[in-house]
């Protein structure tokens, strides 16, 4: 993700937050159950866009690396960090709020998890690779 | 996202990024899979390039073709390959009872 798409989702972030604060002191019929929904949705298509954007995000290939496992590396992970985003995303969307949270939490680091075991194992192969 | 429709509308270039998921390959090695000409060969390949879904790097004396398909545009491949699958099992079973009565 670039540093300019970084930037609008954080200010679209705290539009949300900011235009939530001011629709519940304005009277609108606003929860606080839903400002955090959808702060949380917003957080699962973050994810979404930045996973989806991994795979093409390519560096020059090296001697050091086989770039048939960086390649598979980066499939990997983006499509992980995709549907990470979109379970995250569909938690806070249908699930009750407890329930929500715990799932949500799961599936975030059930994502990240299985994106740092892979890049582990891409970094010891790079290391034998060099010996 | 026209450029992305228009490479993936055939299905030589589709077979090119299929091949390409596995791993990196050569111009050469890329064109062994198909029966067509050399210049063929590199209009398809400019037009994945021109559409972003592929990235040439030259390495030594050989030109590396490899994918820069986002997660999207993956999955919109793998859609419009079945369909494509589909639609030419079906007129492949279409055609058969024609054959068989002539």
């Amino acid at each position: 993700m670039t540093v300019r798409n970084s930037v609008i989702f954080a200010l679209g972030i705290l539009l949300l937050a900011a235009a939530t604060r001011f629709a519940t002191s304005r009277g609108a019929p606003f929860e606080a159950e839903i400002a955090r929904r959808a702060m949380n949705v917003f957080l699962g298509g973050f994810f979404i866009v930045t996973g989806n954007a991994i795979p093409k995000t390519l560096k020059p290939l090296s001697a050091r690396c086989d770039p048939a496992r960086v390649q598979s590396f980066q499939r990997l992970a983006g499509w992980t960090w995709v549907l990470t985003g979109l379970g995250f995303s569909l938690a806070w969307v249908f699930l009750p709020l407890g329930p929500a949270n715990s799932v949500s939490m799961v599936i975030l680091f059930a994502g990240m998890l299985l994106v740092l075991e892979e890049l582990f194992r891409l970094l010891r192969s790079q290391r034998r690779e060099t010996r | 996202m026209n450029r992305v429709f228009k490479a993936l509308s055939d299905p030589t270039r589709r077979r090119v990024l299929q091949l390409l998921r596995r791993r990196p390959l050569s111009a050469g090695e890329l064109s062994e899979h198909f029966a067509v000409t050399k210049p063929t060969m590199s209009a398809h390949f400019s037009v994945l390039q021109e559409a972003g879904l592929i990235e040439a790097e030259k390495t030594g004396r050989t030109v590396l073709y490899r994918l820069k398909m986002s997660v999207l545009e993956d999955a919109l491949l793998g859609f419009v390959d079945t369909l494509g699958s589909r639609k030419r099992a079906r007129s492949e079973r279409r055609a058969r009872p024609v054959k068989e009565n002539a």
